[in-house]
């Protein structure tokens, strides 16, 4: 009993065996099922392999398809039909894997539709319990939803609930205090259950990755169908201030923000890797060069010089040197970069290219992040969101010294729009991360967001002109600031007012992203680069 | 005085090499109308071996070049070296092949530098021949020269993939997966275990790849089965050896491992 694995470690089997991705959790019924995306294991499952594998035949069989033809409330049709189905399924599986489901009836049927002829007559059909269930109405939600997703823009996430509380983001409703990550503490109003959902959110985020480039689906916490509540510290850092730039007085407020770095929750659930092959062609190229070195021991030319001298000290009874050649030596730089990332309540807002600003964001920043680590960049990666000038949030998505792996990926999955954006804050305590990491080089400060600063006491032009102000401080340190803006609607001016200095760049979405990126990055360097230079040279500002 | 390093001594007996398809045929009648060669495909999946049993079937020598991104035009084609006074030209490896009229073979060549690539072109379309600027001669290809290049298009490309100009002077093969027929009899010629423990390695190789992309990032190679198989053949149990050979290089990560030992345990008969 000890040694079953968990049963998420059944997910790759079972999306081997469907060539789809499929994610294995623990149910709550009395037979395991699936709508095609979860596979929900019976309760008291002690060995999940038999069960597993039926449910992901299934899927590979298109039994779940044949099913929705299937005449709703006849369950023992039903029944018959699905036990019929999965031996048929059963038997399309390699032989080395079919001695897990001994207990299943040999096949009987060659098509769905010789399953429901035969379900239909009154022959005995045996249904042991490794044969699990088919659920029509599950199954129908989990495609209704797909459909509405890939058909683009039509969804509203603030369509209506059961919820009584609306709309927690714009509204002068008080947000509670204290707002927590925590994921096990955000209850969603709705009428399923919140296992179902958590599995069917995740489902929708997989099926983006799964299908590489499809249109978005969703995400299942729109911020105003979320209630948050207070909860437990997850604090990671003890809170650090920052100052903040107050334009009347033209001075800055020491002590004024608090930003304190927490740990998100994670999806229990696999999340599959991004293709970001796209996107790592665009970035390998990266501060890419070649530079000739000169006067050494090997090499495609000879160095003239080197060469002569040689020669000239030989003729004169001296021994020359080896070190006679020109050699091309790549010159590309290692970056390390700090990506802050926008979750607050405005990224749940529709976007014109289809769901959401966060998916959007999301999906930029997980492939921004896989590229870089690929490719050799340290990064790290944090969502951001704050509740007045004490309480901004950076979730701890990766660090640096952390890899990419399926927890940092489920914990990005996880963050949920909710509560503002504090710019100011966020970008000072960016500049200070990569400061303060040793092994940086060429620093690189990348906020995924739609550049618009909202938060108590922080708004308009006053939070507009303390953003510039942390990006100006973060570049006369030698720290290149980039801002993109992914799938938001076009406020190509408010982007300038507040990040034109530096550089900024709006994409649609991940396509036009990957064609832009690196050479908004190459610009926000080469802009570093001259601020750095100016402003060490002239007066420092208090 | 430079000497040219050796041409690889033929092999006694023919590289074991299974066709599974018609890339022999189409090799063949390339090689005979002096074509270039593209092979197309992943990993481990028998690119170097096919070279090598078709350069034993023909009779001749082949010489192969690990590209990479510092290879350079001369490291191909051959350098002027400086000694005692006077300078000599060595060939590069290509330049060796094309006198000598022998399969070069170009491993992994999305590796290399566009600049570096642009060089094979004239050993590439109906010209066949080399030219070498700094001996200001150009080398025509003798009989049986025969450029191949290889590259891996899926998901470990990080560069540009091979420029158009390039591509459209060669004749692609792709070699994918061999069926699970063929790659059963290569476990177990290669490393002598029996048939029914090889397709069992076979089938967790197939797994692999049908996950691929969907939660996997890399499917185990023909060669990682293989290793499996010779470990096997050592004395190591099917899941410790399976474990070393496939799963471990495969993935760092220990979810991904979890989710692999599950898969290869469902495959794996105790």
């Amino acid at each position: 009993m000890s040694d079953r694995p968990a049963s998420a470690d059944f997910s790759l089997l079972a999306t081997a065996v469907a060539s789809r991705p499929l994610v294995v959790i623990d149910g709550d019924r009395d037979r395991t099922w699936t709508d095609g995306v979860v596979i929900h294991l019976r309760r008291g499952c002690a060995n999940p392999y038999a069960e597993v594998l039926v449910q992901a035949a299934l899927v590979r069989s298109g039994a779940l398809d044949a099913a929705m033809r299937l005449p709703r409330g006849r369950l023992k049709l039903r029944r018959r039909f699905t036990a019929l189905e999965a031996s048929r399924a059963v038997g399309l599986l390699p032989p080395t894997l079919q001695r897990h489901t001994t207990n299943v009836p040999p096949a009987r049927s060659s098509s769905s539709a010789e399953s429901l002829a035969i379900a239909r007559g009154g022959t005995a059909v045996q249904d042991p319990i490794e044969v699990g269930e088919i659920r029509l109405r599950a199954l129908a939600a989990t495609r209704a939803r797909a459909t509405d997703a890939t058909s683009g823009g039509d969804v509203d996430p603030r369509a209506p609930s059961d919820s009584p509380n609306q709309n927690v983001e714009r509204e002068s409703t008080e947000l509670p205090r204290f707002l927590n990550a925590r994921r096990s503490a955000v209850t969603l109003r709705r009428r399923r259950s919140s296992s179902l959902e958590r599995a069917q959110g995740t489902a929708s985020v997989l099926g983006d990755f799964a299908s590489a480039g499809a249109a978005g689906q969703p995400p299942l916490n729109a911020a105003d169908e979320v209630a948050l509540e207070s909860l437990p510290d997850g604090r990671l850092s003890d809170g650090r201030w920052f100052p903040e730039w107050d334009q009347r007085r033209r001075s800055y407020r020491a002590r004024w923000c608090q930003v304190v770095v927490v740990s998100p929750d994670q999806l229990s659930a696999h999340v599959p890797l991004p293709d970001d092959v796209a996107m790592r062609r665009a970035l390998v190229r990266l501060h890419d060069g070649y530079r000739n070195q000169r006067r050494q021991p090997g090499g495609a030319d000879f160095d003239l010089d080197a060469v002569i001298e040689h020669l000239v000290k030989r003729a004169a009874g001296s021994s020359g040197s080896g070190d006679l050649f020109v050699d091309q030596r790549h010159r590309r730089r290692d970056l390390t970069a700090q990506v802050c990332l926008d979750v607050s309540g405005s990224a749940a807002d529709p976007s014109p290219s289809g769901a959401t600003v966060h998916h959007h964001q999301v999906t930029a920043a997980h492939l921004i992040v896989s590229a870089f680590e690929v490719l050799g960049h340290r990064t790290a990666l944090h969502g951001f969101r704050s509740n007045g000038r004490t309480d901004v949030q950076m979730l701890a998505v990766k660090s640096f010294d952390e890899r990419l792996d399926g927890a940092a990926r489920s914990r990005l999955h996880a963050l949920a729009p909710a509560g503002r954006t504090r710019l100011g804050a966020a970008i000072r305590w960016g500049r200070r991360e990569l400061a303060l990491d040793r092994s940086a080089s060429h620093r690189l400060l990348l906020v995924l967001s739609d550049g618009f600063a909202y938060d108590h006491d922080y708004e308009g032009l006053g939070a507009r002109l303390d953003t510039r102000r942390a990006l100006l401080e973060a570049r006369a340190s030698g720290t290149a600031c980039l801002c993109v803006s992914v799938g938001a609607p076009d406020d190509h001016r408010e982007l300038e007012a507040v990040f034109g200095s530096t550089a900024f760049l709006r994409a649609d979405g991940a396509d036009h992203l990957v064609a832009e990126l690196r050479p908004a990055i190459e610009r926000a360097f080469a802009l570093a680069a001259v601020q750095s230079g100016e402003i060490q040279g002239a007066h420092r500002s208090a | 005085m430079h000497e040219p390093a050796p041409i690889k001594a033929l092999d006694p007996e023919r590289p074991f090499y299974l066709a599974a398809g018609t890339e022999e045929t189409i090799f063949r009648a390339a090689h005979e109308r002096g074509l270039a060669v593209l092979l197309k495909g992943p990993t481990g999946c028998g690119k170097t071996r096919f070279i090598e049993a078709m350069a034993f079937d023909l009779g001749i020598d082949l010489v192969t070049i690990a590209c990479h991104e510092d290879l350079t035009a001369a490291d191909l084609v051959g350098r002027h070296l400086l000694d005692d006074g006077s300078t000599t030209w060595v060939d590069g490896p290509l330049t060796r092949a094309v006198r000598a009229g022998a399969i070069c073979y170009l491993d992994e060549v999305v590796e290399a530098r566009q600049d570096t690539v642009v060089v094979l072109h004239p050993l590439a379309d109906h010209r066949r021949e080399l030219p070498i600027d700094r001996l200001d001669t150009t080398v025509p290809a003798a009989t049986g020269f025969t450029l191949v290049v290889s590259y891996n298009p899926g998901y470990q490309s990080l560069l540009k993939d091979l420029k158009d100009s390039t591509r459209q002077r060669m004749v692609a093969i792709e070699l994918g997966w061999p069926t699970g027929e063929i790659e059963t009899e290569v476990i177990r010629v290669e490393t002598g275990i029996d048939a029914s423990t090889a397709s069992q390695l076979v089938a967790i190789g197939q797994a692999t790849r049908s996950a691929q992309r969907l939660g996997l990032r890399e499917a185990a190679s023909t060669r990682t089965l293989v290793t499996a198989g010779h470990l096997i053949a050592a004395g190591v149990t099917p899941m410790a050896a399976v474990h070393a050979a496939v799963v471990e290089p495969l993935t760092d990560d220990p979810r991904v491992q979890q989710g692999l030992v599950t898969l290869v345990r469902a495959h794996l008969e105790s």
